[in-house]
């Protein structure tokens, strides 16, 4: 399977929410989406999975037009969004059994893929509990059911880790690693550490353009020798690139990603996945 | 179409609603309606009132049934018509609505089970207004039974008003710039204005006025002419819906008045029928008038900065009450604001009889359901959490609020 973004630029009124974007995304990846606040990540994951359409440009699934065609995609795609909303009143169970009802799956093969699934995300015991009892994590995991229910082949997940414990954070993305074996998974996340994990692709948009389009390593790559490590007894006006900041009896301790060594006392570090991202956006 | 599709959004639908405490409690009010309607000439409010001079008001079993599907069939379609619109537009504002939409739904199922959700809801409170009219029956007339027919039938021949006004309902949400209180206003005011021709018309001949009779007013009145007519010759003349008690108190009518249910009719029923091809009709408009894709609605991030300074600006100078009515006001449609200024404007000119029978109700009915938050702002987005930290603020906001909307 191959979705190829064309020049893609979406535009709400005045602004230009995303310009520009070209990539070419396969199975077998899981590709991992970083960026600020408003860097256009929501839109472009939105504009994949159809919910609005591009100003310009075309995206297309195995060479044909989704823009014009969205069954096509909506026939395959899985999609979590940002804020998972679900009727307060309806059990999960029921919640569950009404999205899978919607994707158009018959009643014995959504009980099955539902029990799998309440099974892999421990909501075993969650099934009669109304929704809106539930807590966020719960209803995160709930959420990602629903992207997962109907076998997509492709799953796009916006910001699924947030609100989730360390131990179901690893659950959620060692399931979407597994999954992307077959399929084509874009995660869209802040934490940088959720995609060092199982991306093996990443994209960074900012202000609606894409910056970078390669494997985490080569990002690494590019904060190499720029990540510093220092101390100062207290904090400097208008610092910028800080990536850590730790209080100790020193003083404050430092790590900092810049082109320039920012302090005499400053040694340079191995950079991380998290200073790469913050070098590339910086700059 | 998908029957099991359709099923599980109606069920999934009716469920989230029917488990809310505010159902529980329209229930309880349409059981009340029963209590209410049951004519009483020394009541504050008269729900019902026949030639009074004549009749004995209420003085019998058969009053009732006919009385509440009288009185239901006006004010149930309103009230449950701001009590179901708000499904698909709950939906759009928390995004499930595109979210189900890139899973490839159809456009067609998700109308028809909100449609039926619709009906759903509305029907149990209609069974609710039917259950407290047959607890009435024993409590007010213990030894006086009452056939089967004669009890059911005015409330079915008020069903193809409800199917009516669910169908209003689904097709005043699938517009998606209306969906919200412009609709309300709009359903309200439309539902009413159908109702004022029915019942002021004096060409009832006319295919369309008959079909849009929701409320079933004009059946009903015949129905019980077909009583009356017998005993006095003539159809009713004077008679009162929910007037003030007053107006009859001095009535000295003694005649025994018993109604049959609804007289059976071809012609009305063949209304109803195309009543019910109408609301039809309005469902499949509806499935044609959904959006497919979230429409663009964001607006620039400087222009979004620079409303939120200015706003920031005048909540700091200002205090609660300013930012109170400040809220109330920006979240009311300017359409609205617009048609209650031309109504204003109208209501200092027009003759007053006018004003009093026409404008003050339909001014009424425009600020209830504009000021009216249908359902509470701060419980749906969590403001409460914050307020209960704060000293008095949720009691200061009450009053605020109450205050801030005149």
């Amino acid at each position: 399977m191959k979705l190829v973004l064309e020049n893609v630029t979406k535009k709400y009124r005045d602004k230009t929410a995303i310009q520009n974007i070209s990539a070419e995304l396969h199975s077998g990846q899981l590709i991992g989406l970083i960026g600020k606040n408003g860097a256009g990540k929501t839109t472009l994951l939105k504009l994949l999975s159809t919910i609005i359409k591009p100003t310009n440009g075309r995206i297309l699934l195995d060479g044909q037009d989704i823009v014009k065609n969205p069954d096509i995609m909506r026939s395959t795609v899985g999609y979590l969004p940002q804020e998972v909303f679900a009727y307060p009143n309806l059990t999960v169970l029921e919640y569950l059994f009404y999205i899978a009802s919607v994707k158009g799956m018959g009643r014995k093969e959504a009980e099955k893929q539902i029990n799998a699934f309440l099974a892999d995300f421990h909501l075993e015991n969650a099934g009669n509990k109304r929704m809106g009892d539930c807590s966020g994590g719960m209803k995160q995991r709930t959420g990602i059911i629903c992207a997962l229910l109907g076998n997509p082949q492709i799953i796009i997940v916006d910001e699924p880790t947030v609100g989730l414990d360390p131990e179901e954070r690893i659950a959620v993305r060692n399931i979407l690693s597994g999954l992307s074996k077959e399929r084509i998974v874009i995660l869209s996340t802040h934490i940088v550490s959720d995609i060092e994990a199982v991306s093996s692709r990443i994209l960074m948009l900012q202000h609606g353009n894409l910056v970078f389009d390669d494997s985490p390593e080569k990002l690494i790559l590019k904060a190499k020798g720029y990540v510093w490590e220092y101390t100062l007894p207290s904090l400097r006006k208008n610092m910028k690139g800080i990536s850590s900041m730790v209080q100790t009896e020193a003083g404050i301790h430092i790590r900092q990603v810049s082109r320039e060594k920012p302090d005499n006392e400053a040694v340079s570090v191995n950079s991380t996945l998290e200073d790469a991202c913050l070098f590339v956006l910086e700059e | 179409m998908k029957p099991y599709i359709i099923y599980q959004i109606a069920k999934a639908d009716f469920l989230e609603r029917a488990r809310r405490f505010s159902f529980l409690m329209i229930s309880i009010f349409s059981m009340f309606l029963a209590f209410f309607s049951v004519p009483n000439t020394e009541a504050p409010l008269v729900s019902v009132c026949m030639e009074p001079n004549i009749f004995h008001q209420g003085s019998n079993p058969t009053w009732i049934p006919v009385a509440i599907a009288l009185c239901g069939g006006i004010l149930f379609p309103m009230i449950g018509l701001s009590y179901v619109k708000n499904n698909i537009s709950m939906d759009r504002n928390h995004g499930l609505l595109y979210s189900m939409q890139s899973m490839n739904m159809k456009k067609e199922n998700y109308i028809v089970g909100k449609f039926l959700s619709n009906l759903f809801i509305l029907t149990f409170m209609w069974i609710f207004a039917m259950i407290g009219a047959a607890f009435m029956l024993p409590f007010r007339f213990p030894d006086q039974p009452l056939p089967v027919y004669d009890f059911i039938s005015p409330f079915i021949g008020v069903y193809p008003g409800i199917i009516f006004t669910s169908a209003f309902a689904v097709i005043l949400e699938s517009i998606s710039f209306i969906s919200n209180k412009a609709g309300n206003v709009i359903g309200q005011t439309v539902l009413f204005v159908i109702f004022l021709i029915n019942y002021s018309t004096s060409d009832y001949n006319n295919p369309i006025i008959r079909a849009f009779d929701y409320s079933n007013y004009r059946w009903i009145m015949d129905s019980i002419n077909d009583a009356v007519i017998p005993i006095i010759g003539h159809a009713v003349q004077e008679t009162g819906i929910l007037v003030p008690g007053g107006m009859f108190a001095d009535s000295k009518g003694r005649q025994e008045l018993f109604f049959h249910g609804l007289l059976w009719n071809g012609r009305y029923f063949v209304d109803k029928l195309v009543l019910i091809v109408i609301s039809m009709s309005l469902i499949l408009s509806a499935v044609m008038l959904l959006e497919k894709n979230e429409k663009n609605t964001k607006i620039s991030f400087d222009k979004l900065q620079r409303k939120e300074r200015m706003g920031r600006k005048k909540i700091y100078y200002a205090n609660q009450l300013i930012s109170e009515y400040r809220m109330i006001l920006k979240s009311l449609p300017k359409s609205c604001f617009a048609a209650v200024t031309v109504l204003w404007i109208c209501s200092i000119f027009a003759p007053l009889n006018y004003v009093k029978d026409y404008l003050w109700i339909l001014m009424l009915i425009f600020l209830v359901t504009l000021f009216s938050q249908m359902g509470c702002r701060e419980y749906e987005n969590n403001v409460t959490e914050y307020f209960t930290t704060i000293n008095f603020s949720l009691i200061k906001q009450i009053l605020y609020s109450f205050f801030g909307e005149p």
